[in-house]
């Protein structure tokens, strides 16, 4: 954050506390205050200021870890997928008892090849270690590198009721996002089709959980005491809350007037 | 004719619009009453009679008895008013579309609503569970309400209650990047389990907190304060990320030490385990003449970490060595990732003290910036240091992150555990509020 920020936050108190401050930092002339903004400025607790940006090291983690997630499971079904199609053409080559010929053997033949020189070349240029390495060990990583810091990235388990509402969730709102793109794409429908407008407020409606659902930075115990830490809870919960409130009204304000 | 009323009265209660036919049929005894002057039952006893012509109309396989009454029933109607005929009609077309209807409406629909209501069950009933909860919550907010107004504090109330209330709309969305001072919540510390409470009412607040705090919440446009004595008031942002940060262009500086840390070089006549596979740099420094081969070895990950980390930061390369050394490392250090090091500082930019050594001190960055650009503030709040020694950071330990010397171990991972560190710190408003999160407990009460 820039200073002067911090100088508006601290005339916004200082105006509710009743004393008259002119204008943000950069715009004050006069030494007084200046000096005056200064003074304010340790009003913020550093707790805040804290808390604040452990939220927002965080949300990006979080982004990170789901980011990281994502890729392994994509090349984890790739790599899956090749070794099955892979297996079946060894099989059928060398296992079953009548032999095959003609073109389909030389296609048998050609795919098993090439799966091999396709997996050779993905372990050796290092797409391996990338996809699917890296992102399994990102949690164990990415601690040892906060460690100093006394944070520690936790997964949070969440319960089969939250699960169930998450994947309720993705489907209706894939299945939004599909429909609005073909409803756009292929039927030539406006945006303010009512059948158009229908699905967007289900995307809105189907909005992820926010706040710390699957990821969340806790302190370290041996470093801070319960009462830091609990505060920090408090904090980032409350953010949260806040933050989705706010999403929430503001996806109130674009619905359109289906109710 | 028994068998027809059964058929009838099966066919009006699986169709919808029942009570709607009833209202029609009330108004036609009404007409029936003033044209005909026919009594009340009179008119009901043609209602019915109305279904079952319907119905003989319909099933026309029915029982002789009945078709004849019907057939009475039906000259009748041709006598009755016209208005009585068009309801008449109307209940034919209505009840044509519930036999239309009947085989669709029992085989498809019904079963696929059933089939929604036991997939939607488990959601209905945490949406219940949900509100339930939220009703539970909202109950002593309110008391809260009631108590604070009592006491002449009618801004403060509960949290979610006020979210409730449509509150978030005197929240103006201009300052969109500060901390809001209205935004605050007050913790109460339970003094046995030495754990927070929130607190709910002014009331519930102990008298320890100071009289300015008060002031202060009396005086808060919206509602709620969180805080501590000890940690201060919780001021909440109004976005995550301010926007300052997020459209701004300019990257944070992250400023990376050379040996030890990046690289680590040996002069010839030392041993090195795989000294065959290192980059030979040929030193020649001013004041002997003399050229001194070195031997550099780059740490693992060396290039993937300056690759993804020149993403995110301007780098600079601050190293405690001399000039005529460091300068064709770094050059080959740069030919090795696509972006450069933004600037290089050497041993002659450190400070020097003795009993020591070269520290290395920050703020020149920051005045070299001020220096081009003419007004900035000084401030050290987007600056990273990586450094391996404790002493080059002495003067700057709040924006330093501390790695592990590395010599020869080929299996050192230091450098990739730092990087989602690393991307996660770019949009941070201030490095130095994490970063001196490693002195535990006393970076809450320094700034």
């Amino acid at each position: 954050m820039e200073p002067e920020s911090i100088g508006d936050v601290e005339n916004s108190i200082q105006d509710d506390n009743g004393s008259a401050i002119s204008g943000p930092r950069k715009r004050s002339g006069s030494k007084t205050s200046s000096a005056k903004n200064i003074r304010n400025s340790s009003n913020i607790s550093p707790a805040s200021m804290i808390f604040r940006n452990l939220l927002i090291l965080e949300d990006d983690l979080r982004r990170q870890a789901h980011e990281q997630k994502v890729l392994k499971w994509q090349f984890t079904l790739f790599l899956a997928s090749m070794a099955g199609v892979g297996a079946f053409t060894f099989y059928e080559l060398y296992f079953t008892t009548d032999y095959i010929k003609g073109f389909y053997r030389v296609i048998l033949q050609f795919t098993l090849s090439f799966i091999s020189i396709t997996v050779v070349l993905f372990h050796i240029s290092g797409q391996y270690r990338r996809t699917i390495v890296i992102p399994r060990r990102f949690f164990t990583s990415t601690n040892k590198g906060i460690r100093q810091f006394n944070v520690k990235l936790v997964k949070v388990q969440s319960t089969w009721d939250e699960k169930y509402t998450d994947s309720v969730r993705f489907v209706s709102r894939s299945i939004a996002y599909c429909n609005v793109y073909c409803l756009k794409k292929f039927l030539w429908l406006k945006d303010d089709n009512t059948i158009v407008k229908f699905w967007k407020s289900v995307t809105i409606q189907s909005q992820p959980r926010i706040g710390a659902v699957d990821v969340k930075l806790v302190l370290n115990p041996r470093a801070f005491s319960a009462e830091i830490r609990e505060g920090w809870e408090i904090y980032r919960d409350e953010f949260w809350a806040r933050e989705g409130a706010r999403r929430r009204k503001q996806a109130h304000e674009l619905r359109p007037t289906l109710e | 004719m028994n068998a027809l009323k059964y058929f009838s009265n099966h066919l009006i209660t699986t169709k919808k619009p029942k009570k709607t036919i009833n209202v029609e049929l009330t108004k036609s005894q009404d007409l029936v009453n003033a044209s005909n002057e026919t009594s009340k039952t009179g008119a009901r006893h043609t209602e019915n009679d109305i279904i079952g012509g319907n119905h003989q109309h319909n099933h026309s396989t029915d029982n002789l008895e009945g078709s004849k009454q019907n057939e009475d029933n039906n000259q009748s109607v041709y006598i009755k008013p016209k208005a009585l005929r068009s309801i008449l009609r109307r209940k034919i077309a209505s009840i044509l579309w519930t036999i239309l209807l009947f085989l669709p409406y029992y085989l498809i629909i019904k079963p696929l609503m059933s089939l929604w209501f036991v997939f939607t069950f488990p959601l209905s009933v945490i949406e219940r569970r949900v509100k339930h909860t939220d009703k539970r919550h909202k109950e002593p907010g309110n008391s809260g309400n009631v108590s604070s107004t009592s006491s002449g504090n009618g801004n403060d109330s509960n949290e979610k209650a006020g979210s409730k209330n449509g509150n978030l709309n005197t929240i103006p969305e201009t300052v969109d990047d500060d901390l809001n001072a209205s935004d605050e919540i007050i913790l109460q510390r339970d003094n046995v389990k030495g754990s927070l409470l929130k607190a709910q009412s002014v009331k519930s607040r102990s008298r320890s907190y100071s009289k300015s705090d008060v002031s202060l919440t009396n005086h808060s446009n919206t509602n709620t304060v969180f805080g501590t004595k000890r940690m201060g008031r919780f001021l909440f942002p109004k976005k995550l990320i301010p926007k300052s940060i997020l459209n701004t262009q300019k990257k944070k500086k992250l400023v990376i030490d050379l040996d030890e840390t990046l690289i680590h070089s040996a002069s010839r006549s030392t041993t090195h385990s795989n000294s065959s596979q290192g980059h030979l740099v040929e030193v020649k420094f001013g004041i002997s003449g003399i050229p001194t081969l070195y031997f550099i070895h780059k740490r693992p990950y060396c290039d993937f970490f300056l690759t993804k980390v020149s993403r995110w930061y301007d780098l600079i390369i601050f190293t405690a060595s001399m000039k005529e050394y460091a300068d064709p490392v770094i050059d080959w250090l740069e030919s090795s990732f696509p972006a450069n090091f933004s600037k290089r500082y050497y041993r002659s930019d450190c400070v020097l003290r003795d009993g020591v050594g070269y520290i290395k001190d920050l703020s020149i960055i920051k005045s070299s910036e001020e220096n081009g650009k003419g007004s900035s503030p000084s401030s050290l709040d987007d600056v990273i240091i990586i450094d391996n020694s404790p002493v080059s950071y002495a003067m700057n330990v709040d924006n330093a992150i501390q790695v592990e010397g590395w010599i020869s171990d080929p299996t050192d991972t230091d450098l990739l555990n730092l990087l989602p560190f690393l991307e996660a710190m770019r949009y941070s408003t201030d490095v130095r509020n994490i970063l001196a999160l490693k002195h535990g407990e006393k970076a809450f009460n320094i700034n």
